[in-house]
């Protein structure tokens, strides 16, 4: 699935990977590919300036940690704002997925469907 | 965050390094360099290669395969870059709007001093400033708007980064725009062989100080470069 079909849901998303501690880029988009099934193999280019932008508006933190001897490692949780945004982007992913399914899913008298010409 | 994890951290191997950090220069060399948040990015692309490189030595892939595995996974270094710089521009967008944030009512109030108390052409001055003020005004909004715009508030205005990077531009040289009304208005002074008071000197500093500082704020952004990343502890 590309990036462009994930607009508006992308930051919903990150911040659910995200969820439960802290992750760098490399595991947040190995987590989106492994628990969409492999539907969401995002580019490293989109994920990391979305982390950023996350950032930047308080929803999640950065750290750099030391990992083996040298290496040092950024890693990314949520936020209570984060959190509360997470909340709210469940909230209204559940309602937009109920309103699309009732639309695309709906059984329709043969009446209202389209004519052939 | 559920899912099946990457791999340990391990020893990198030595060539794999290189294939990466030689990457990783192409990168750099497409990002404006001189910031501290353009080296911090690249230390973390470098680190969740790596990671991704021995994720796959791991799985029995040779080292060097494999970084250049996890670099054709990651993308090309212009489409990875140009993701890259609208973020690094709204961060830059976001300093200079605090920088301006701070100093506007420092050097604001350095030159309202001055102008009040230090000349004996006060009235003409005063003129200056009238000039002067439409410039502040459209400075003033404009670096609200970058700030406002590239700050926490940007999760409930959504991701106007390209205003941000513009308010900031606006404010930069409105600001810019400013000082060197007020700094030409200072050598008109000592060409009418008027002596500007200590006061106007410590105002003319000021604004001085803070196109200098402008200056190198702005600098990055034009200016793109060299080599890479390594964060160590």
């Amino acid at each position: 699935m590309k990036a462009e079909a994930l607009k508006g849901h992308l930051d919903s998303l990150l911040l659910a990977t995200v969820d439960g501690g802290a992750h760098h880029g490399y595991a947040i988009r190995e987590a989106l590919r492994v628990d969409s099934g492999g539907r969401f193999d995002l580019p490293s280019g989109t994920i990391y300036p979305a982390l950023y932008r996350l950032e930047r508006a308080g929803l999640v933190v950065g750290r750099w940690t030391t990992v083996g001897e040298r290496r040092q490692r950024r890693t990314y949780e949520l936020t209570a704002a984060g959190r509360t945004a997470l909340v709210e982007g469940r909230s209204s992913w559940r309602d937009f997925a109920v309103a699309v399914s009732a639309v695309l899913l709906a059984e329709r008298p043969a009446a209202l469907r389209p004519q052939a010409p | 965050m559920s899912g099946q994890r990457a791999a340990p951290t391990g020893e990198s191997d030595p060539a794999a390094v290189r294939v990466v950090d030689e990457y990783l220069r192409g990168v750099a060399r497409r990002l404006p360099m001189g910031s501290p948040v353009t080296r911090d990015v690249l230390a973390e692309l470098r680190d969740d290669l790596l990671e991704a490189t021995a994720t796959l030595t791991a799985g029995g892939t040779e080292p060097v395969a494999a970084a250049r595995a996890a670099i054709a996974d990651f993308g090309d270094e212009e489409t990875i870059a140009r993701e890259l710089r609208g973020e690094l521009g709204t961060r830059r967008a976001r300093r200079i709007g605090i920088t301006l944030l701070v100093t506007g009512p420092l050097v604001g109030l350095c030159w309202l001093v001055a102008v009040f108390f230090g000349t004996a052409h006060a009235t003409a001055w005063r003129w200056l400033l009238v000039l002067v003020a439409p410039v502040i005004v459209i400075g003033a909004a404009a670096t609200g708007l970058t700030v406002v715009s590239s700050g926490r508030l940007s999760r409930w205005l959504g991701p106007y980064t390209v205003m941000a990077r513009r308010a900031s531009a606006i404010a930069g040289i409105a600001a810019g725009t400013g000082d060197l009304l007020l700094l030409a208005g200072c050598a008109a002074l000592l060409l009418s062989s008027q002596r500007p008071s200590a006061l106007f000197a410590l105002a003319a500093g000021a604004s001085t100080a803070r196109l200098v500082l402008l200056g190198l704020l702005g600098r990055p952004l034009v200016r793109r470069g060299p080599p890479a990343p390594t964060r160590t502890a």
